[in-house]
């Protein structure tokens, strides 16, 4: 009876925990929380922004489960390379660099790029950047595009594109490059009269979401819900909740 | 030659490149890929060795800075200064001296005491961002010189524990016999004391200065191309999962390994006195 018992136990256990293992489809995102508004750390800890009100609605639409983890930026692409399971969502552009490692999404918003100097600097067009010390986020476009102006040598990469607008206030760089969202509401965030902030000449730069190469189902599935999004006026609403236009 | 060497990997990457398109590489071309782009593509490697470079120099450096540093709290933490004891004489001005300078000889002892506490107490990392945006926060200086001097702040504190221990462990005798020999007190230190704990020091201190090493590699993150943001930076051209760390991790070793052999060595030329 004990022995017949136990079995029954066990056998209950071990349905319970497959049932748990096959479960939902969960699929991990991973971001880097320090891109303001795109995606960043609320007061209560948790992970929001635009990207993440996209992803959400994406997960409604398409029935998926998912969850969220912060990591650094330049981490974010290579996690999805090694795992079919992982989505990078982190305000990436998408570019044709990144299209031989990881499958990219439709693009859901043109971001452009934006050069952060001080108010007193001579730097007034792009032309005048040559030779500067400029500061990006490690791995971003705005990193590429810098290292295209004033050469590599002169690029200084941060982890996170915050600590450079911290070394661009105290003088030890000349300006900063990143994307304009971002700058705008970093600079809103700082409220520095010391700083300010132009638009950068480049052609269109869309955010895509970073999909492993092997997974084209879920690709599918993601595409088939922005199209839907496009088409239903979630976007214009987003869009009006975060930038005001 | 190197250019003929280089166009022969550019035809093999070039004979594996539709699979990458496709993504149906084989295992040994998937290494290959790692390599040809993490190493060979836009003479990548080259990247790897200017950070190797940059290491090399912050290291040696911040070694020199710390020894001095660490060697100078060191003697401060000695009981003969921290107990030092005021002994009048007849003259008042040299009365006057003398107490001025004990006194602030004391001071300094019990700020090397706070010192070692601090910088032990606290992460590399807190100290390395709160010099570069705090203390040299609206100061144009190279990069290079912060990461020197936060990591031979650092460093010197934990030299100063190990040549403390050194001079502990050399025998009270040593230092009567120096003195009974009618050298003078700084003598006794200098010629007798200071060789000796040093000899025993130095295995203590190898470890430190391979651990120094290590550690620079958190000045990554100000914005510093040492070995480990070369490679970041070539991670975050090929995104590639670790190879960049790999071969980083390799060079962190040839450091080590070389100065571990350079440390046994001398630690062997030193022994040679030890044979009785």
């Amino acid at each position: 009876m004990k022995k017949l018992l136990a079995l029954i136990l066990s056998l209950v256990l071990l349905v319970g925990s497959m049932a748990l293992v096959i479960g939902e489809e969960s699929i991990l995102v991973v971001t880097n929380p320090e891109y303001p508004p795109f995606e960043f750390i609320d007061s209560d800890g948790s992970i929001v922004g635009y990207d993440i009100d996209v992803m959400n609605e994406i997960a409604e639409l398409a029935g998926l489960t998912v969850e969220y983890e912060a990591i650094a930026f330049d981490a974010v692409i290579p996690a999805v390379i090694t795992n079919p399971t992982t989505i990078g969502l982190s305000g990436i552009s998408i570019t044709e660099e990144r299209k031989l490692n990881v499958n990219f999404s439709e693009g859901y918003i043109d971001a452009g790029l934006a050069l952060i100097v001080k108010t007193d600097s001579t730097i007034k067009s792009e032309a005048d950047l040559v030779g500067k010390v400029i500061g990006v986020q490690l791995g971003t476009t705005s990193d590429f595009k810098a290292e295209e102006i004033t050469g590599k040598d002169n690029v200084a990469t941060y982890k996170s594109f915050i600590e450079a607008v911290k070394d661009l206030q105290g003088s030890k760089i000349d300006a900063v490059i990143v994307d304009k969202p971002v700058g705008l509401a970093i600079l809103s965030e700082l409220n520095d009269p010391k700083l300010q902030i132009s638009d950068m000449e480049l052609a269109a730069d869309w955010y895509g979401i970073a999909v492993n190469k092997a997974n084209l189902d879920l690709l599918d599935k993601i595409n088939a819900a922005l199209a839907t999004m496009k088409e239903n006026g979630f976007f214009d609403e987003l869009n009006t909740k975060y930038f005001g236009n | 030659m190197p250019t003929q060497a280089i166009s022969y990997f550019d035809k093999l990457w070039l004979q594996i490149e539709p699979a990458v398109q496709s993504n149906t590489l084989n295992f040994w071309q998937t290494i290959y890929k790692e390599i040809y782009s993490n190493l060979i593509k836009d003479d990548r490697w080259l990247q790897y060795l200017n950070g190797l470079s940059v290491t090399i120099k912050v290291s040696f450096f911040s070694i020199i800075f710390g020894v001095v540093l660490g060697l100078i709290l060191a003697l401060l933490r000695l009981p003969e200064v921290k107990d030092i004891k005021y002994r009048k004489t007849n003259s008042a001005l040299v009365n006057f001296f003398k107490y001025i300078g004990i006194s602030i000889l004391k001071l300094l002892s019990k700020f090397a005491g706070f010192y070692i506490q601090l910088y032990r107490g606290t992460p590399l990392l807190l100290q390395v961002l709160i010099i570069n945006f705090g203390i040299f926060g609206t100061v144009r200086v190279d990069k290079i010189v912060i990461g020197v001097i936060a990591c031979g702040l650092n460093s010197a504190a934990y030299v100063a524990e190990i040549i403390r221990g050194g001079l502990i462990s050399v025998p009270h005798g040593q230092k009567e016999a120096g003195r009974s020999l009618g050298l003078s007190a700084i003598q006794t230190l200098n010629k007798i004391i200071i060789p000796q704990a040093l000899k025993s020091a130095l295995p203590a201190m190898g470890n430190e200065f391979i651990a120094l090493i290590k550690e620079t590699s958190i000045l990554s993150y100000i914005a510093l191309t040492e070995l480990t943001k070369a490679g970041d930076y070539i991670r975050s051209r090929t995104y590639s999962a670790f190879t960049p760390y790999i071969i980083s991790g390799l060079l962190y070793l040839v450091c080590t390994l070389t100065l571990t052999k350079l440390i046994s060595k001398l630690e062997k030329r030193l022994s040679a006195s030890d044979l009785h």
